[in-house]
């Protein structure tokens, strides 16, 4: 039986990819795990997406009130498209530089994926501004009292930035990393990580554009 | 090079020099308090997991208890506790038994586990796995602090109130992240050779849970989310008082509950086949069995506090029915294992049968279900047995679990009397709770957590079922002190003869788990020598 032999944490960790023999692929953990936690997220926003529609449907249909049609939206209540359609347009240029910094680390043109990977943060940044702004536009009192359409609004608009806000730290983390070497043509295995979880964002987003700002 | 007759660590000496893991300086680990609270080796978080699981089981073991007197007469708030106290101690008791005591519990026996099994130098982002237990720890303190300022659902102060869901969601937070961490490791950090068909059955199964919980628990998020921004700003979209308690009971249930009982299924198949010290016979019917039992575990669509009517969906009825099937699959497997070797009754093959057969008791009780009526039978004291049923036999796979392996877990060979005697107990208890419950059910007693008014002469079933929780409580006791009874010996590394790779390492393993590179595994019993010919080992 082997003996206990106490190595360090890092040197350990390090043992993972060397171990392989050579030719046999390097497993490739953080795209797995950046997988499950995906699908995770996405179990999350299809649960508060759901109950959105779910409960707006019940609404609209439901009985008159005071002899009038209901409203999903009470009075003061508004949902201007322009701020959201900025916010949905930003978000689909952002994955285009996500795409552009994925395929410069491929390539091994650091300044290019620094370049891009800075204005994906932008972009970013855009989106969290633009949605911001609508808040302020829409009417929407959260705190004394609101209605359901307003407690769901920020539920899934609110959760969602707190998913760009995550996905921008991971993809500042993985610019740092960039910048540092530790990316390039021989892994790219970090980048690809944050660009999975950053369209997913934009696909999150695109569903919460047509079911929450569109349709209202 | 092959593992199938011998050990890694032989069978890897002659090139480990020539590895850059060898390569490596050696150097001191952390010890003491900073060895544990900096840790992010897989056993110390697995260690902490457990634990703090069990502490906290404690607790949520004793509520019951009490909850479970002071509704001796049928109704709650009139004996021992007080109106206000009675439904945050019975409710505290129902979310604490699953999302602070058996599911970390779970988590923490597969963070030790599951990386030796599947031959993994460490768990997939360890330091991940480390933030999972503290994010855990510090969501399971401020749950416990809510409740304790009166703050569960329905609680009297609000702000508390508000901190019980921020809580609960930063547990389920933890969980996630945690869940991520072995999934990731069983479907990455296998050795080459170890395809996906050959993983040990107790890791398959953790597989299959962990994925399990990434697909329902965010669900459960997604509620609390707008639990929290509701109840904190006053929008009135979800009942406030004890009904609030209705958006997360799900968890509990069927089908969600079955998501953590689904270990129990792997730990008796690896138990039996160790036990018998052969090889399973017909894996991919095992592995289907125990995938099938997942999904139907999937209760994150049966949110029947916002829509009444799923418990009568056809599909949510035929999950209902079956479920038992699964179960049968593995007993049967089961008892082809024992009957092709020579089984000695060790604590992990006790152990492993009793929560198995009680998981096809609460199967079968919650496939009685449909035939009544959904409905009928929701709050209704059946639902509660079935869930008792469900969560005990989980526990009991647990208690098995740390005895079969506690010479990993702990790096001590734990007591086999009381190994043996634990699982008993708690099954015996299982059956003194929830028989006289699924009675009590039958004759229209509501849920301890629902509304109504008492029926005549409830009061010697539920006397009966407090014993019977008594009796649990007991077990676990048991269970815990075999567990650190005994004093650390010259323990064997592998006292089961096993045929799976975590016994080929040292106990406790070494930090990196295997002192070299894990060889091509060439079977699925890669320490057992090849049987015949046609053994699967012979066509890798």
């Amino acid at each position: 039986m082997s003996t206990a032999t106490a190595t360090h944490d890092e040197a350990a960790y390090d043992l993972v990819p060397e171990d392989l023999e050579p030719g046999v692929a390097r497993p490739r953990v953080l795209l797995v795990g950046t997988a499950l936690a995906g699908a995770a997220i996405i179990v999350f926003f299809a649960g508060l997406i759901g109950l959105y529609l779910r409960v707006r449907h019940g609404v609209i249909t439901g009985p008159a009130v005071d002899g009038e049609a209901p409203v999903w939206f009470a009075d003061g209540q508004t949902l201007p498209l322009t701020p959201g359609n900025v916010a949905m347009g930003t978000m689909l240029l952002s994955c285009i530089s996500m795409q552009w910094a994925v395929d410069s680390v491929k390539h091994d043109d650091r300044r290019g994926a620094f370049f891009a990977l800075a204005m994906t943060v932008l972009f970013g940044g855009a989106v969290i501004n633009a949605t911001s702004f609508l808040y302020t536009q829409s009417g929407f009192a959260l705190s004394g009292g609101t209605n359901d359409a307003g407690l769901l609004f920020y539920a899934v608009t609110g959760s969602h930035l707190a998913l760009i806000v995550g996905a921008l730290l991971f993809v500042v983390i993985m610019t740092v990393r960039t910048l540092g070497g530790e990316h390039g043509s021989h892994d790219r295995e970090g980048i690809v990580a944050a660009s999975l979880i950053w369209y997913l964002t934009t696909a999150i987003m695109l569903v919460v554009w047509y079911a929450v700002y569109v349709t209202k | 090079m092959t593992a199938t007759q011998a050990p890694p660590t032989a069978a890897a000496s002659g090139t480990a020099d020539s590895t850059a893991a060898t390569e490596v300086r050696p150097l001191v680990a952390p010890t003491g308090l900073a060895g544990i609270l900096a840790s992010s080796d897989h056993k110390v978080v697995g260690r902490l997991y457990i634990g703090a699981a069990l502490l906290l089981g404690l607790a949520s073991g004793v509520t019951g208890i009490l909850g479970g007197i002071d509704r001796v007469d049928g109704t709650l708030g009139n004996t021992l506790l007080d109106g206000e106290t009675a439904p945050q101690v019975v409710t505290f008791h129902a979310t604490s038994a699953t999302l602070l005591f058996i599911l970390p519990a779970l988590l923490g026996l597969a963070m030790v586990v599951v990386p030796l099994q599947v031959g993994a130098r460490t768990i997939a982002f360890p330091r991940a796995a480390a933030a999972s237990f503290w994010t855990f720890l510090v969501g399971a303190g401020l749950t416990v602090t809510a409740y304790s300022i009166n703050g569960g659902p329905g609680g009297g102060r609000s702000d508390a109130v508000d901190l019980w869901a921020a809580s609960t969601g930063l547990v389920i937070v933890g969980l996630l992240l945690g869940s991520v961490c072995v999934a990731t490791t069983v479907l990455a950090l296998r050795p080459e050779g170890m395809y996906l068909e050959r993983v040990p059955m107790f890791a398959w199964s953790l597989l299959c849970t962990t994925v399990i919980w990434l697909l329902t628990l965010p669900v459960m998020l997604a509620v609390l989310v707008v639990l929290f921004l509701d109840h904190r700003n006053g929008a009135g979209f979800f009942p406030t008082g004890p009904d609030m308690y209705d958006q997360v009971a799900w968890l509990g249930r069927q089908p969600q509950v079955y998501a953590a009982a689904i270990p129990v299924l792997g730990l008796v198949l690896d138990g039996a086949a160790t036990a018998s010290r052969s090889r399973l016979p017909n894996r991919g019917a095992a592995m289907g069995a125990i995938g099938a039992f997942a999904i139907l575990g999937i209760g994150a669509f049966a949110l029947t506090a916002i829509s009444p009517a799923v418990a009568q969906q056809p599909v949510t009825k035929g999950m209902a029915l079956l479920a038992p099937l699964p179960v049968l699959v593995v007993l049967g497997l089961v008892g082809l294992t024992l009957k092709g070797g020579k089984p000695a009754p060790t604590s992990g093959l006790v152990g492993g049968v009793l929560a198995t057969l009680i998981l096809l008791v609460a199967t079968l009780v919650g496939a009685a279900t449909p035939f009544q009526g959904a409905l009928e039978l929701a709050d209704t004291q059946w639902v509660t047995a079935q869930s008792h049923l469900t969560l005990v036999a989980a526990t009991i796979a647990l208690v098995a679990g740390l005895y079969h392996w506690s010479t990993k877990v702990f790096g001590r060979a734990a007591s086999e009397a009381a190994g043996r005697t634990a699982p008993l107990v708690l099954a015996l208890g299982a059956l003194v709770l929830a028989v006289p419950e699924a009675i009590s059910g039958l004759t229209g007693d509501r849920a301890a957590d629902g509304p109504g008014e008492a029926l005549a002469g409830i009061e010697a079933m539920n006397g009966v079922a407090v014993a019977g929780a008594g009796l649990v409580l007991l077990g676990g006791v048991l269970a815990v002190v075999g567990l650190v009874g005994k004093r650390r010996t010259d323990e064997p590394a592998d006292p089961w003869g096993g045929s799976t790779l975590e016994w080929a390492t040292a106990s406790p393993p070494a930090f990196a788990n295997f002192d070299g590179p894990v060889p091509t595994v060439t079977s699925p019993e890669p320490l057992l020598a090849p049987a015949s010919d046609d053994d699967d080992g012979e066509d890798a």
